[in-house]
């Protein structure tokens, strides 16, 4: 049991990272499907970078540097050229997934994954003291670093939206974008530094998969984690807390797979790409329910002008 | 003699050729409350965008305190103390009233503070006699309080002069009423009113300065005390304006076109309507008056089929679900929808399109399943010259029209010569004097030639100078009716507000 929720929040936390990322794009006012893209090319940052610096805190800088500036090129297209977000979201994602083969064969000469890293250039699980006095939280405090990261953050964008100006003026950006313009306060900027620190949060979500749940890229390895994501911010009506829940929700049906597919009673019956298919069956299903009352910020889905 | 306060000097605007404003010159005074009125396209707003940074001008200066200035943007004018309200409200509908009014003037400081900034504008409210909850979130409140946010957003940005454009089109006659006087309050404050209308009667009772604007120049500029109704409006037309006339009818009705018996609607939430009966015979205008919210609008749902009832509706004779909307249309059935930009007119579209919508599978507008472009030319110059729409050109799109132009193009859609049954909603809100009197007198050719039209609107005078008979619906409910002539102003107000029925 123990196990199983440890295995949910490992499996949530790049959902999380990656959903709080789109949350703040989408709440800019800007449609952002281009989350998956921003995995990649920041999954394959961490881990070209890490081969060559050895080094798992500078690699994490670099691919946010590249999240943030892959979303500087979505905000460019759209903010400043004003075309369809869609559009723009579909190139973010097919450039992202052409482009990291492509660098894989220039730099390693396989354009499958990249080297396997040695286990100390990796991120490794955090021992906090503090949680392990407690005596039922004790079980759950041998994560890697971002996993806790990943828990705390919906709290702090919770309070960033609705305590700061920053945050109000990012809600205004996206609920009323004639409002923030009448009030004095450029648009733009405020859409543009939100697209950066989104990409910035969706790199932390890459990062994690390269190299701290494995220990390599592999081609096309967000496999669609950037849409269940997008998925969990519908689901949580784009509110940071209750897309949180989605998040963890999403990462239990992944860890039930892994778990499902231990078993093997359950193997014989049922072929293994069914159970595999189970998370993303399950995020169809529940979209077709929650989606009838979400409420997406008002100027999505309205060309900018 | 004081320096004025507010000086316009020689001020001229192009737009494309077209000249928005010429050589514009008046003066406003310190503390004043000073009215601009004018037909629609008359100039007034642009004169405004101009002081306001929106628009640059061409030629001529404003001088503020003597001192020659001209703002860029909006912000520069903010800074120096000049607000406008615009009449479409910029809030952002998520956001509560008190975060509205700060956005874009918040503290530096790394969290909001809240209880400082509630204390703070709470006073503000205290000075100016405002009373919103300042917790609730915009998109929950009337329209009449949303524009009061608009207002305390510029106090809190310490505005000395306030602009407000068309203010009360938006508004119920009791709302209209509570936020002029609450003008006047501020006025007594020593702030600035500036009010764009085309409303003469907000104009004599409210302002001290009246400046008429007409084909984008200054008329006049005269203290109110020394104007009428009569000589305004002769001012702001540049002909007599005709008085209006309780409606005579020319001969009695005949058959009904729309007979309504114990109409009900089911909601799980919102307004129900509630067991409504109404007839409206061929040759009648019938007039429903209430205040906005109570029924109408569902009432207009219904009947374009838009909602689902229980109880019996004939249209033209026939029972109203016999038929598909679409076929109700070519049988004879109009309507002018009461948001003309959502429901009426696609923007986007030239004009000559929207005046052949919904019947644009008719002939001659199609031959062998194609458009016929000639002949929908042909059609829509005819109508555009009728209706006298300007511009006057069938491929200029829609969006760039007037709200007055725009409307003239549902009235040529929807109130053809070949319309049987007409549902007018709202038909002459924000539109000029000029503009409403031809709708005026084209309803009554209308009717005049046999058709009934159903009148919903909350301008008071257009339902008794047009209706034969008015019926007062409240809470979705009619709970009175009578001759039009039989209605006195005040009856009708206090019987829509409920104090009476």
């Amino acid at each position: 049991m123990i196990d199983f929720i440890n295995s949910t929040l490992r499996f949530a936390t790049p959902l999380i990272f990656a959903s709080m990322g789109g949350l703040l794009c989408e709440r800019a006012g800007i449609a952002t499907i281009c989350i998956e893209g921003i995995i990649l090319v920041s999954a394959f940052t961490s881990a070209a970078f890490d081969y060559y610096s050895s080094s798992p805190w500078l690699s994490l800088g670099a691919a946010l540097l590249v999240g943030g500036v892959f979303m500087l090129l979505h905000a460019f297209l759209t903010v400043r050229v004003k075309s369809d977000p869609i559009i723009s979201a579909i190139t973010v994602n097919l450039l992202a997934s052409g482009m990291t083969p492509l660098l894989m064969k220039l730099l390693f000469s396989n354009s499958t994954n990249t080297p396997s890293l040695p286990q100390e250039n990796r991120f490794l699980p955090v021992f906090i003291p503090f949680l392990s006095s407690f005596p039922i939280i004790r079980h759950f405090s041998n994560h890697l670093s971002l996993v806790y990261l990943a828990i705390l953050l919906p709290f702090v964008i919770q309070i960033t939206l609705t305590n700061t100006r920053w945050g109000l003026r990012l809600i205004a950006a996206g609920d009323g974008p004639e409002a923030l313009v009448t009030s004095g306060v450029s648009l733009n900027h405020t859409r543009f530094v939100a697209l950066f620190l989104g990409g910035c949060l969706m790199a932390f979500s890459g990062s994690y998969l390269a190299i701290g749940h494995s220990s390599q890229f592999i081609r096309d390895m967000s496999a669609g984690r950037g849409f269940i994501a997008l998925a969990a911010i519908i689901i949580g009506k784009w509110q940071p807390i209750p897309t949180l829940v989605a998040c963890v929700f999403f990462g239990f049906t992944d860890a039930l797979q892994i778990e499902l597919q231990s078993s093997e009673m359950l193997n014989l019956i049922l072929p293994a790409q069914f159970i595999q298919s189970l998370p993303y069956v399950i995020s169809l299903v529940v979209l077709v329910f929650a989606m009838g009352r979400a409420k997406p910020p008002l100027a999505i889905g309205q060309t900018s002008r | 003699m004081t320096l004025p306060f507010l000086q316009f000097d020689r001020v001229s605007k192009n737009f494309n050729g077209n000249s928005a404003n010429t050589l514009v010159s008046f003066e406003v005074q310190q503390g004043s409350f000073h009215g601009i009125v004018g037909e629609n396209g008359a100039g007034k707003s642009t004169i405004m965008k101009i002081l306001y940074g929106v628009h640059s001008p061409d030629s001529g200066t404003i001088l503020l305190n003597g001192i020659s200035t001209q703002f860029n943007n909006p912000n520069q004018a903010i800074r120096a103390g000049i607000g406008m309200v615009h009449q479409h409200f910029k809030l952002v509908p998520t956001l509560s009233v008190w975060e509205n009014i700060i956005l874009g003037h918040e503290p530096t400081s790394l969290f909001i503070p809240k209880t400082n900034l509630l204390a703070t504008i709470q006073q503000l409210q205290n000075d100016f006699g405002f009373s919103l909850d300042l917790e609730e979130k915009v998109e929950t409140l009337p329209v009449g309080q949303q524009q009061q946010v608009e207002i305390l957003k510029l106090l809190f940005r310490k505005a000395r002069i306030l602009i407000l454009d068309e203010p009360t089109a938006v508004l119920t006659p009791q709302e209209s009423e509570v936020l002029l006087n609450r003008l006047l309050q501020l006025k007594k404050q020593q702030k600035t009113i500036i009010l764009i209308t085309h409303k003469l009667r907000e104009i004599l009772e409210f302002t001290d300065t009246v400046t008429i604007m007409r084909q984008g120049k200054v008329v006049a500029t005269e203290s109110t005390a020394s104007l009428d109704e009569h000589k305004l409006a002769t001012l702001m037309m540049g002909r007599d304006r005709q008085v209006p006339v309780t409606s005579q009818r020319s001969f009695e009705p005949q058959t009904a076109v729309l007979e309504v018996s114990s109409l009900s609607t089911k909601s799980r939430k919102g307004l129900q309507l509630r067991n409504l009966s109404l007839n409206v015979a061929a040759g009648e205008i019938v007039g429903i008056a209430g205040i906005e919210g109570q029924g109408q609008e569902e009432l207009v749902q219904v009947l374009t089929q838009l909602k689902s009832f229980s109880g019996h509706i004939k249209m033209l004779g026939e029972d109203l679900l016999n038929f598909t909307a679409y076929q109700n249309r070519q049988r004879g059935f109009g309507v002018i929808p009461p948001d003309r930009q959502k429901n009426g007119l696609i923007l986007p579209f030239t004009n000559e399109y929207n005046l052949i919508l919904g019947h644009h599978w008719e002939k001659p507008f199609q031959g062998l399943g194609c458009l016929s472009f000639p002949h929908i030319r042909q059609f829509a110059q005819d109508q555009l010259k009728h209706f006298d729409v300007r511009p006057c050109h069938p491929d200029l799109s829609t969006a760039t029209l007037s709200g007055g132009n725009q409307q003239k193009i549902i009235i040529a859609r929807e109130a053809s010569d070949r319309v049987r049954f007409l549902l007018a909603c709202h038909p002459s809100r924000g539109v000029d004097i000029g503009a409403m009197e031809f709708f005026h007198e084209h309803f009554r050719k209308l009717r005049a030639e046999g058709a009934g039209i159903l009148l919903i609107s909350s301008d008071l005078d257009e339902l008794r100078t047009l209706s034969d008979r008015i019926l007062v619906i409240r809470n979705g409910a009619f709970i009175a009716e009578k001759a039009a002539s039989n209605w006195t102003l005040p009856d009708l107000g206090l019987c829509m507000t409920g104090t009476e029925s």
